[in-house]
């Protein structure tokens, strides 16, 4: 591989890269609130992709295509916590874990009546130009992946240490009784990180159709690669599920330019769980192995 | 007119009654404690009081007005603050953080935080010194400031002690149940519930004691410190009664 296809690949790594991290702060929002794994977090971002496709279809100017895509999907999360969620408070958190994977099925099935099987396709925010970059190509829709990522993390990062609310949401993941104590709402904390979690989420997919489109089929294999950063960055850590993401996404396009073979790319998705096996195995906790112990 | 008071209250876990009708009052810069062993009811009867389990029957009046309707989350904005057993400091935050989560129920027109945090770090220099420091680091005595301080902040008209002194050295309780007098001599009323039942007496006006769920004896604290009884049962194991720390009642 020469120095020009490694940069190609790594190119190409960072923009779904960038889409895992998304999909992974997602799974991090709602882990942190709740202690929930979302086993539909996926589903938000095939749902933001195809709703920004709509939109946009419908004559929206694409800004607002997407900003509407991420408002409505974040309503769409906020719902699911009302409905599918709140209902199981008692039950327990491994009956809200599988009460998770049943929405899933339900917003994948509801897509596919919605939007049909085709996979659909969103023009890129800025024209399809390439840059040149030494002898390799980089597409201007990777460097609007890769700046409104950094956008949306500064912006998470801000909120959760410099605004009283953002400080209420941590102090319910680190305590949520002694938080309930002081006067802090805990079901309007959750039911903000639902929200939360469900734009981000959205905002991912409708950044990574104009490159690869978007199918209602689309959110399983996002969700589990979202997964995997999550868990690879130790999972709730959002610092973490940034560099999962980013890392996995890296790795796996590079897995498929160093293998010899044609086809290589079918074992992409083999790539990141092998990769997540080994990380278990070595650090059960992940890399940035979950939240800081407290001493009591 | 009493600011707290309980009328046959009774509460528990799943189908466990723990609390038996209990009757308690306190009154405006009051200072009352519960004294009983392990798994007497005490910190169950504090949870009742600020609603974190639900009462089974009787009812709890907070200057006056029923609570039963209000959540966890309103009544610290009415001014009872609980300090919960075991400081429950929020440990990866730093403790100005602490400080200001504590004024989250008066985040629309409390006094200023600048001002309250000030009063805080005056009453205890050690947590100005560490304001950046994360709560989880501090030691045991500075852990059980921050509670207090945290709790100030939501400008309190009554607190709700559980087990201050718990894990602490004999010289931090002296200092720490030494700041409650003082806050005391402000007016600020207290329900404080305590396993170390001599040092709780000495600070208190008034005592309960309780047994089994039940209040089984209730005088002034002067009087519970000379009766004969309370003093062959619970005053003889201070300082052995130290082991049985991680009561959960």
């Amino acid at each position: 591989m020469t120095f020009d296809q490694f940069l190609q690949y790594v190119f190409s790594g960072v923009t779904t890269g960038s889409i895992y991290a998304l999909t992974a702060l997602g799974f991090t929002l709602i882990y942190n609130a709740t202690d929930v794994i979302n086993f539909a977090q996926g589903e938000f971002v095939m749902l933001g992709g195809l709703t920004a496709v709509s939109l946009h279809d419908a004559g929206a100017p694409l800004v607002l295509a997407a900003l509407g895509a991420v408002a409505i999907v974040a309503v769409v999360g906020v719902v699911f916590q009302l409905l599918a969620i709140r209902p199981l408070h008692s039950a327990g958190i491994l009956a809200q874990i599988i009460v998770t994977v049943g929405a899933s099925l339900a917003l994948r099935t509801a897509a596919m009546i919605i939007w049909g099987r085709e996979s659909l396709p969103l023009p890129p925010f800025t024209g399809d130009t390439p840059i040149k970059v030494s002898e390799a190509t980089i597409l201007p829709q990777t460097l609007w992946v890769l700046g409104l990522t950094l956008v949306i993390v500064v912006a998470l990062q801000v909120f959760y240490r410099r605004t009283l609310t953002g400080k209420a949401v941590r102090a319910c993941s680190v305590n949520a009784g002694a938080a309930r104590l002081m006067g802090i709402s805990y079901s309007k904390v959750v039911l903000l990180s639902f929200g939360m979690s469900a734009a981000i989420s959205a905002a991912g997919g409708v950044m990574i159709t104009p490159v690869s489109f978007m199918g209602y089929s689309y959110g399983a294999i996002l969700g589990l690669k979202g997964f995997a950063a999550a868990i690879l960055g130790g999972l709730g850590n959002p610092a973490g599920a940034v560099f999962g993401g980013l890392t996995l996404g890296i790795l796996e396009t590079l897995t498929i330019g160093a293998l010899p073979m044609s086809g290589a790319s079918g074992y992409k998705d083999a790539v990141a769980f092998l990769i997540l096996l080994i990380v278990l195995f070595v650090k059960p906790q992940g890399l940035f192995g979950g939240r800081s112990v407290e001493k009591v | 007119m009493s600011a707290l008071s309980l009328s046959q209250v009774s509460a528990g876990y799943g189908r466990i009654q723990i609390l038996h009708d209990v009757d308690l009052t306190v009154g405006d810069g009051e200072i009352v404690t519960i004294v009983g062993a392990n798994g007497a009811g005490k910190t169950t009867l504090l949870k009742a009081v600020s609603g974190l389990i639900p009462l089974w029957g009787g009812t709890v009046t907070f200057k006056g007005s029923p609570l039963a309707r209000s959540s966890v989350e309103a009544r610290a904005g009415l001014g009872l603050v609980q300090i919960p057993e075991g400081r429950q400091l929020f440990g990866p935050m730093n403790v100005e953080e602490n400080l200001e989560l504590g004024a989250y129920s008066r985040r629309r027109g409390g006094r200023p935080f600048r001002e309250k945090r000030d009063e805080v770090f005056a009453m205890f220099p050690r947590l100005g010194e560490r304001r950046r420091q994360q709560a989880g680091t501090l030691s045991g005595g500075e852990q059980q400031m921050l509670a207090i301080g945290r709790a100030l902040m939501a400008e309190p008209e009554m607190l709700l002690l559980d087990e201050p002194s718990m894990g602490l050295a004999p010289l931090l309780v002296k200092e720490i149940f030494t700041t409650l007098r003082e806050l005391n001599s402000r007016g600020l009323g207290m329900l404080l519930v305590e396993q170390d039942a001599m040092i709780a007496l000495k600070l208190a006006h008034r005592g309960m004691v309780m047994e089994r769920g039940r209040v089984v004896l209730e005088d002034s604290a002067s009087a519970l410190l000379d009766n004969p009884e309370l003093q062959a049962i619970y005053f003889g194991q201070r300082g052995g009664g130290g082991g049985a720390r991680t009561e959960t009642e």
